[in-house]
Formats: C-alpha cells, structure tokens, sequence
C-alpha cells in the first residue's frame, strides 16, 4: 500500500517515489503544500475507488496516516 | 532395615517400570515432533510459494487467511508437542516426590504417586503419577496416616491412608525414601532450607504445607486476602495458587491469559519468572502498577514518578516538615477521601465543567450547545463519559459530512470565477475545505476530548472548587498546604506518583478500559503497599475478576497500617465472598535472625519460626567511615569463603548505596542494583532496602545502622523488612552511634563482631 500511495505522491510533487516513506510529513520541510495533500486525497479516492471525507483529511500528517486509513477503510469491506 | 531393604527393591521396581514408559512417551513424542516439525516447514514455504506477499485485494486476502489458519494449527500442535516433551524430559529427571496409600470405604488400597505432571500408562490408561493439583493429592500435603477425605469434582472423598512416602529422586536416579511422619518430615524441610538461596524463587511442590494448601486450592472465594509474616512463603502460595488454578481451569478455559500477577517491581518479576515454567505451565504476565499507569495514560500524561523513586525521594528528604507533607500528600491523595473528591469531579465535570459549543457548518447552525448537553445527558448513565463524548463527535461529524458536497460546490463555484488562480478548481476547493473542517474539528474536539491532566489540576488550582469538592469529607489538617504544594508542583508540570495513580483513575472512570477485560484472576503480591486508590483503580479495570491479595501489614515502608488494611481491601473490592487467612510460620530465617528482627515489629504479632539453628546476628562498629568499609570487604570476603551465593549489602537509600558502591567496587566484585538491574540475583550486591522488599538472600548485611539514620517508627520498619531478608546469616554495620532501636533490643541476643 505504501508503495501505491507514495508513487501517487511522487506524480504530484513530480519527484522519486523512493524518497518518499510513511514518515513522510505534509510540510514545507518536505516540500509538500496543503494544495499537494488535496490532490493526493482527490487521486487516492479515484486509485481505490473509496470516500475520504474533509474532517478525515484533515487530520493526515505524514503518508503513514493516509495509509493507514485507506487500509482501515478496506479493512471495514 | 531388612524391611527397608525389601521395600527399597520393590519401590526401585515400580521407578524403573515409571523410567521406561517415560522413555518410551518420550520417544514417541519426539518422533511426532520431527514429524510435525517438518509438516511446518513445508507448510510455510508452500504458502511463500504459492500465495502474494502482500495483499491489496480480497481475494488475496482470503487466500492468504486460509493458508494462515493452517498454519497456525500445524503451529499449535507442535508447540502442544513440544510442551509434553518438555514435561516428560523433567520427569524423567524425577517422575514423583511422594506417595501415599489410601483406601476408599471398602474399596481396595491404591498407591498413589505424586509428581509435578500427572503419567498416563497409554495402553492401560492407568495413572501411575498424578499431578500435585489433583484432587487426590491434597492428601499428602493436608493430612497425617488415619482417617482423611478430599473434595472431588463428585463430591467429598472419604478414606484411610495407611501410608505416607517421600523420595529423593534425582537426575533421574532413585537415592531414597522416608516414610513421613512430622519429625522425619521437618528434617527433610530443615535441611531444604538450610540450602543457599537460588538466583532465582523455586518451586516447593514436595514441601507445601496444609495452610498453604488450604491458599493454593481455595476456589470457593472471590476475594482470598492473606496476611503472611515476612519468610513465611507468601509470593511461593502465590504462585503455586496460580499453577493450580491454570490446572483446574482446564475445564473452565483459564489461561495464562487469563491470570496477571501484580509485583513490585521488575527485579521481583524476574526473580518469580522461573516458577511458573518449572511447574510445567505458560508464564503469566506480572505487571507493577507503573506498567498500569503507563498502558493508561500513554501520552496524556507527562513524565510518571515511579514508587521507588517516590521512595527515595522520600528517605533522601533532609527537611522533616517537607518529608511530613510528602507523607501526607501521599495518604491523603490515596486515600477514600480524594476518591470520593475525584468522584464528585466526574460528575460535576459531566454537568457543568463540559465546554459545549454551538456547531457552524455552511453558513447553518447546525447544533446548539445546550442541546447537545442535554443528548450527553439522555443517554446511559453506565457508558463512559469519554465514549459519550465521541458518540457526539460522529453524530456532529456525520451531519457536516451531509453538508459538505454543498459547500464544497459552492467554494468551487466562488473560485472558478478567479481565473488568475493557478490551481485547478477542484483541487483548491478541496483544500481550503479539508481547511475548513480542520478548523471546524478543532471547535468540536475542544470539548469531545478530554484533557485529564488539565482537569486534574484545575481541581488542585481553583481553591473554590476543591472545596466544594471537600464538603462535608474528613479532610486532613493540613489540606491547604496540601492543596497549594500540589497546585505549585503540578504548574511546573513536575507531579508526584500519587498524581499519576489520580490521573488514572479520572481516566479510567472517564473513558474505561478494555485492554485487561480478559483477566478473571488478579493476584496482588505486596498488597500492604498499595492505597485505596490502587483497589479502586483495580476493581475498574479487572470488574469480573477474581482476587488474590497477600501482604503482610508490617512491611510497610512509609506509611502506618494495620489489620484493618484488609476490611479496606474487602470493602472496595467488593466481592460476594472473601477471606482472610493468617500464615503466621516463618520458613525463610534462621531462629536467631527471626527473633533478632522481631524486636523491630510490635510484640502483638504472632510470628512463629520454623526451628533452623544458624550463626547469630553480627554487629560490627567502625570509628571512621574507611575503617567500616574496611571491615566491610573482609566480612564479604568470610561470606564468599563460607561458599554464600548470594550476599546482599542494604543502604538506606539508592544514593548511599551508589557512594558505597564508588567507594568500594574496586576491592571487591559488587554489582549495584538499582532499577535497570536486570541480572541474576547472585554474588554480591548492593541495594536500597526498599527494593529488596520481597527477595531473600543467603546474607545480609546492613550498612550505616546509625541513629542519625534510623531514628523514626517508618526506620524502624525498614530494618525489619533488611533483616527478614537473610535466609543464613544477618550483619549490622555502623559508626558513630548505634540505631536506637538495637540498643534499645537485648543485648544479649547480640554478639559483637
């Protein structure tokens, strides 16, 4: 799953997908700004066909968060 | 003798016959074993092999879910394999203890032989061996020849026994047998005691005694509360009971699971670790109340002060009137009191001190605060505030989660009419509504989360409501020193150990727990340590449970307790049927060292010994601290002569056994323990005495027993807890002037060195 979502990322940053991690944070440290994390939310929800609502992205901080919900969200199926 | 000599053969006969089955199961076993082994092995490579390594569909799921159920089948029944060889392994080293002859009403006589495990003849079904819990062999240990009964699954059991046995098997070699009578027996028991103590607490199945049976196979009540002098085998019954119990929860489903053991500290866990597994069963998890506090308050609480830490910040403190209030503070914050005050809390927390706010979302309204109090109220009032809390979270949530595709048109609509926007439409609305929601969760988290800490010390911070928290209650004279000392500390975000022991119970109380839900037996070993607030705290957490409580109410270190502990403990507990049992015999000391640490405890209590002759307590004086150290290598050094494996210098605090240890580890192999120690528990060492609390060495010496030192009841109290610690030998240390409670003793109990 990691390997999915960072290479998702890695297409909007226009970057390697091996520099990204779980610990990947949403920041300016990591070059990621917050239009970043709306297009990431838009392509994850199109990629696996799920919902992400607004108040559960609001609350990603790193790539691990978005993995992790998309795995619950699957473990919920 | 030539009696002797004719049972001898027939005994080594019926040995031999119970070595050969062994060796044959044994080889059975193994054989199965090997095979199950390699069963496993293709099983796990056939999955590797033939199934994804990672799963990002469902039917690789399943796939994978099939092969694991397999798997942890073929896994279980070889660990079940190798459990049985290990038990046929120790009882090939010594396949039974005992054997008693009885006879059922008018049934014929059967032999009955005792072991750890019980042997099955596979082919006859006979039981040759039958496991110390079972039923029959409660005998043994509870009753002398004659007329005897025992409680079967049936019903009561009556008898004659004709005959009572032991032996001394060895390395899977027969060296002899006694016939038991109570003379015979205690020499056997005198010379296992006289034995060094081991690294490590050992088994006692061949020499339980009939009150500690009567402990270990109680099932009858809910709350088995024991007060046990000091060497009298309180942490052994313990564990034992808890063996037993795993056996007789074969039919009822008790695991190790199941079981938890509370202990003081870590280095006591590690020294009780053995038990378990040498009688055969899983370990069971122990856990101190630290471990407890941290599992509870994970992040919500900063740094927690553990007890030891507590203690030697306790025994360092110089200024008396400071070491006054930190007692107090203690008592009153683990006292009934406080928990009523911090139950009154939650209620007012629940009714006024929630800080609901009206919901906005979309331009609407779409909650109004005093309603959603009003809905918090409604419902049940046995759910968790805290679970309550987040009920109305989602409710709120799901309804702006109904508002915002609306919203999220409409912030695409306002920003399309933008066309210097850099962005695409879509992916800037989302953002700056994933924004807004932010800051929306943000409102609602300000009172569907519950900061504990914060809460806690609004109580000690707003003087108004801690007393009208107080009204009524017995508060303690010096409440308000109380009250702003806690206020002061608590701002600085230092806080004590009776505050992290609070703050979990305000969460426990507030959001519940289920991370011990599947414990139905609690066992709680140096219960005499423990405050209301630690049963309270307990009965939340383990509420179907059932308890073991042992203690014994004169080694306390800090605080005055009596028997009237164990009422506390019954009513807070509150089960359906309780007890309390005294174990007054001591088996750890010698005669002398028994009655040298009596004169440290109250003459009212009963404490008998278990007559062992040993050397009498030395004392020893040094004009100067180098002279005393000096002193202090060459009686360590007689000690590792005398072949003591296990000798133990005790200091008042960590801090002075740190500076002893400075002084000295380069003239003599000394291990410090303090509360990363995590070897064995032999050679020499060096401790505070309350860390000690609960082990027993081969011999102690008490360092520095001067009357600056120890002078005060608590003192008293410390040198009773050092001096029950030595199983042999006990010496006393000291320069200036001597403990006024060893002058104050007879003198000629005492010999100088």
């Amino acid at each position: 799953m990691i390997k999915k979502i960072a290479r998702l990322l890695a297409e909007i940053l226009g970057e390697d997908d091996k520099d990204i991690t779980e610990q990947t944070e949403f920041t300016q440290e990591y070059r990621i700004d917050p239009v970043d994390v709306a297009k990431l939310v838009i392509v994850v929800e199109k990629e696996f066909d799920i919902t992400i609502y607004d108040d559960e992205a609001a609350c990603f901080k790193n790539v691990g968060d978005v993995v992790r919900h998309v795995d619950k969200v699957f473990d919920s199926y | 003798m030539q009696n002797y000599e004719n049972e001898l053969d027939k005994e080594i006969e019926y040995f031999d016959r119970i070595i050969k089955l062994i060796k044959s199961q044994l080889t059975k076993k193994l054989e199965n074993s090997k095979c199950n082994k390699g069963n496993l092995i293709s099983s796990r490579k056939e999955m590797w092999d033939n199934t994804a390594h990672s799963a990002d569909d469902f039917d690789t799921v399943v796939e994978i879910s099939q092969y694991l159920e397999e798997l942890n089948m073929r896994t279980s029944s070889y660990l079940a394999g190798t459990n049985e060889i290990a038990k046929l392994e120790k009882m090939r080293e010594s396949p039974y203890f005992a054997r008693v002859d009885f006879t059922e009403s008018e049934a014929e006589e059967e032999k009955i032989y005792i072991g750890r495990y019980s042997l099955i003849d596979d082919d006859t079904h006979d039981m040759l061996v039958f496991d110390w819990r079972s039923p029959i062999a409660s005998i043994f240990y509870r009753f002398e020849l004659g007329d005897v009964h025992y409680q079967a699954p049936k019903g009561i059991i009556y008898g004659k026994v004709s005959l009572k046995r032991q032996y001394e098997i060895k390395h899977g070699k027969f060296e002899y047998f006694f016939d038991a009578n109570v003379q015979i027996f205690d020499e056997f028991l005198r010379m296992l005691l006289s034995k060094n103590a081991s690294s490590k607490m050992t088994t006692i199945v061949e020499t339980i005694q009939k009150d500690q049976d009567i402990i270990i196979r109680d099932s009858k009540n809910e709350l088995l509360m024991v007060q046990g002098v000091a060497g009298s085998g309180k942490t052994s019954v313990a564990l034992h009971r808890v063996a037993y119990l795993m056996y007789e929860g074969l039919s009822s489903r008790l695991s190790s699971k199941n079981i938890t053991i509370l202990s003081p500290s870590s280095l006591f866990a590690k020294y009780i670790s053995n038990v378990l597994p040498e009688l055969g069963e899983d370990n069971v998890e122990t856990l101190s109340f630290e471990d407890i506090c941290i599992l509870i308050l994970g992040k919500d609480f900063r740094v927690i002060q553990t007890r030891n830490q507590f203690f030697e910040k306790l025994i360092t403190c110089s200024d008396n009137d400071q070491k006054e209030l930190m007692k107090s503070s203690m008592e009153f914050k683990a006292s009934g009191t406080f928990i009523t005050m911090l139950k009154r809390l939650i209620t007012r927390y629940e009714r006024k001190m929630i800080p609901f706010k009206d919901i906005y979302y979309n331009h609407k309204q779409l909650f109004d605060r005093h309603l959603l109090k009003e809905q918090l109220l409604k419902w049940d009032a046995q759910t968790p505030i805290a679970v309550k809390l987040k009920k109305i979270e989602t409710m709120i949530l799901q309804e702006i989660r109904k508002e915002n595709k609306m919203r999220l048109t409409e912030i695409e609509r306002f920003i399309i009419n933008y066309p210097e926007r850099i962005y695409e439409a879509e992916e800037f609305a989302r953002m700056l509504s994933i924004k807004e929601n932010r800051k929306v969760l943000y409102n609602i988290r300000e009172f569907t989360d519950i900061d504990y800490t914060d809460l806690y010390c609004k109580m000690f911070h707003d003087k108004k409501l801690f007393y009208v928290l107080g009204k009524g209650l017995n508060l303690p004279e010096n409440i308000e020193k109380i009250r702003q000392q806690s206020d002061k500390l608590l701002s600085l975000k230092t806080s004590q150990y009776e505050d992290a022991l609070a703050i979990t119970f305000l969460k426990v109380s507030l959001a519940g727990c289920n991370s011990y839900k599947d414990i139905k037996q609690v066992v709680i070993d140096e219960a005499q340590d423990y405050y209301p607030i630690h049963f309270e705290i307990m009965s939340l957490l383990f509420p179907n449970a059932k308890y073991t409580v042992l203690g014994d109410v004169n080694q306390t270190i800090e605080k005055q307790t009596s028997l009237t502990f164990y009422e506390d403990v019954q009513r807070i507990l509150n089960k359906k049927t309780s007890t309390l049992i005294n174990l007054s015999k001591s088996f750890r000391c010698t005669n002398q060292i028994i009655a040298f640490s009596t004169k440290f405890i109250d003459k009212t209590v009963k404490q008998e010994c278990f007559s062992r002759d040993g050397v009498p307590p030395q004392i020893a004086f040094g004009a100067t601290q180098t002279e005393l150290d000096e002193q202090l290598k060459v009686f360590i050094r007689n000690m590792i002569e005398q072949n003591y494996k296990s000798i133990c210098i005790l200091c008042k605090s960590l801090k002075e056994s740190t500076e002893l240890y400075c002084r000295i580890k380069d003239s003599i192999d000394i291990v410090l323990m303090d509360d990363s120690f995590g070897k064995e528990l032999s050679g020499t060492l060096i401790t505070p005495i309350y860390m000690a609390k609960g082990l027993e060495l081969d011999a102690v010496i008490i360092y520095n027993v001067n009357d600056t030192q120890y002078n005060s009841m608590d003192d008293k109290k410390l040198l009773y807890i050092a001096s029950t610690r030595a199983l042999h030998r006990l010496a006393i240390f000291y320069t200036g002037k001597l403990s006024r409670f060893l002058t104050e003793s007879e003198k000629e109990d005492v010999h100088d060195d």
